[in-house]
């Protein structure tokens, strides 16, 4: 693989794991705060780490829902990867 | 309810199976010859394996794909319909149940479709006449790029935009502020909230909160990054790390680490190991500026990387305490006070350097 395929390949992990956290995120936060983050987002430049920092204040259990995302995504893949392995005789 | 068309597919792939073993279960004799006949059957080469076509096949498991991936979308709108609608938990948990059922048959597409793939992939390098240990080179490569980017990458990039255009209009807004924000952000910068996310680092969020700039905490975030990242890649891409991806990492750790150092050196131009100290000292006593920030990461960079010595650092390397933290960066950073309590039964640390570290740890605290 070369240099900038694996770059793609590392950034690609990053945007995964991301967008699957906030999606998890958005569908547990209250329909009320989403218009609280919103704010805090764009305002997030000016005082940096405060989204994070909502989000941990309003989502109960916030750490422990984003291990089982990350979790989750990397179960999902191994099987999947496994299974090609195992197909492939490897 | 879509969980039940779920069970009902589930019913009938039962049913299916049962139909195949039916004819085992007769009287003796029968029985052995109906084994036989059914083993023959499955260690005879598919039609697709012997035509070396499995394009038929193929179809079948991205419509299989699309089906599954559709039904587990539409539990999980399920879900969120019924917490806007605030319907009863039990109703919710019930709701829930079939989502992970849809899941569960989402992934097992997944894992039918990679197998096809790599069947005729395989099938499609034998008849071209690649010797047995070629063949494996390439197949591993074939599913560490083509499975892992088909199965792994476009495939979750296709489920969450799925999910994601089910959920309300602003939610939607929401979310795609984040990713546009997220897609403006530098990969250095990415690779800090990532792991912030997913390993709950505080001093991540800490450092964030404090407004120090992402440039300064680029080495210190790689690092940090490198061990998540790593962490998931070798996890389910075998090999991974062969690929050449440490290397590269470490090419990016190298080249911020030896621009914060070579800034810092020519800001200061300190070179003795007491004066160093305290000049971190006394910078890390003011308010947090970017030049202190920029010595702290460079100071940690060197702790994690072993390079103590280029900024006079050199007692780092005359304590038995803190030569485990060159090699395990992530967990000496997160286990605070016992590094402090290392560092207090030293004794070739003079007080500045004690007073560094303790002021360094004191920033990771949330």
């Amino acid at each position: 693989m070369a240099a900038e395929e694996q770059e793609r390949a590392l950034k690609t992990l990053g945007d995964l794991v991301f967008q699957k956290v906030i999606l998890k995120v958005t569908e547990v936060l209250p329909p009320e705060q989403v218009e609280q983050l919103n704010t805090i987002m764009n305002s997030e430049e000016q005082t940096p780490g405060a989204t994070l920092q909502f989000l941990k204040q309003h989502i109960p259990d916030f750490d422990a829902i984003v291990t089982a995302e990350v979790a989750e995504f990397k179960q999902d893949a191994a099987a999947v990867m496994n299974a090609a392995r195992t197909q492939a005789g490897l | 309810m879509l969980s039940n068309e779920t069970q009902g597919r589930e019913r009938e792939q039962r049913r299916e199976l049962n139909s195949e073993s039916e004819p085992v279960k007769v009287r003796a004799g029968q029985e052995a010859q109906d084994a036989h006949t059914i083993y023959v059957r499955l260690m005879e080469p598919s039609a697709a394996e012997v035509s070396g076509d499995f394009s038929a096949q193929i179809e079948a498991c991205k419509a299989q794909l699309n089906q599954y991936r559709t039904a587990y979308v539409q539990n999980y709108a399920g879900i969120l319909e019924a917490r806007r609608n605030k319907q009863p938990i039990t109703e919710i948990e019930q709701l829930q149940a079939g989502t992970k059922s849809a899941h569960r048959d989402y992934v097992k597409a997944k894992k039918t479709y990679a197998e096809v793939l790599v069947s005729a992939h395989k099938i499609q390098l034998e008849q071209s006449g690649t010797s047995v240990e070629d063949t494996k080179i390439q197949l591993n490569a074939f599913i560490q790029t083509e499975i892992f980017n088909t199965l792994i990458v476009q495939e979750e990039v296709l489920l969450q935009e799925q999910k994601a255009a089910v959920h309300p209009p602003e939610t939607k807004g929401v979310l795609r502020r984040m990713y546009e924000r997220w897609d403006g952000l530098s990969t250095i910068q990415k690779g800090l909230i990532t792991t912030a996310l997913a390993t709950g680092t505080a001093f991540v969020s800490t450092a964030l909160a404090r407004g120090l700039g992402s440039m300064e905490l680029t080495a210190v975030a790689l690092l940090f990054s490198k061990s998540f990242l790593m962490g998931i890649s070798q996890e389910f891409v075998a090999g991974f790390t062969a690929l050449g991806v440490n290397t590269l990492l470490e090419k990016k750790i190298q080249e911020s680490f030896t621009t914060s150092v070579e800034q810092e050196r020519q800001r200061t131009r300190v070179q003795t190991l007491e004066l160093t100290s305290l000049r971190y000292k006394e910078l890390l006593e003011k308010k947090s500026t970017q030049g202190s920030q920029a010595l702290i990461v460079s100071a940690l960079t060197m702790l994690a990387t072993g390079r103590a010595f280029s900024l006079g650092l050199d007692f780092l390397s005359q304590t038995q305490a803190l030569k485990g933290m060159t090699e395990a960066v992530a967990t000496t950073f997160q286990s605070g006070p016992d590094i402090v309590g290392k560092l207090s039964d030293s004794e070739t640390l003079g007080k500045p350097a004690k007073g560094f570290f303790k002021r360094i740890l004191s920033y990771f605290d949330d």
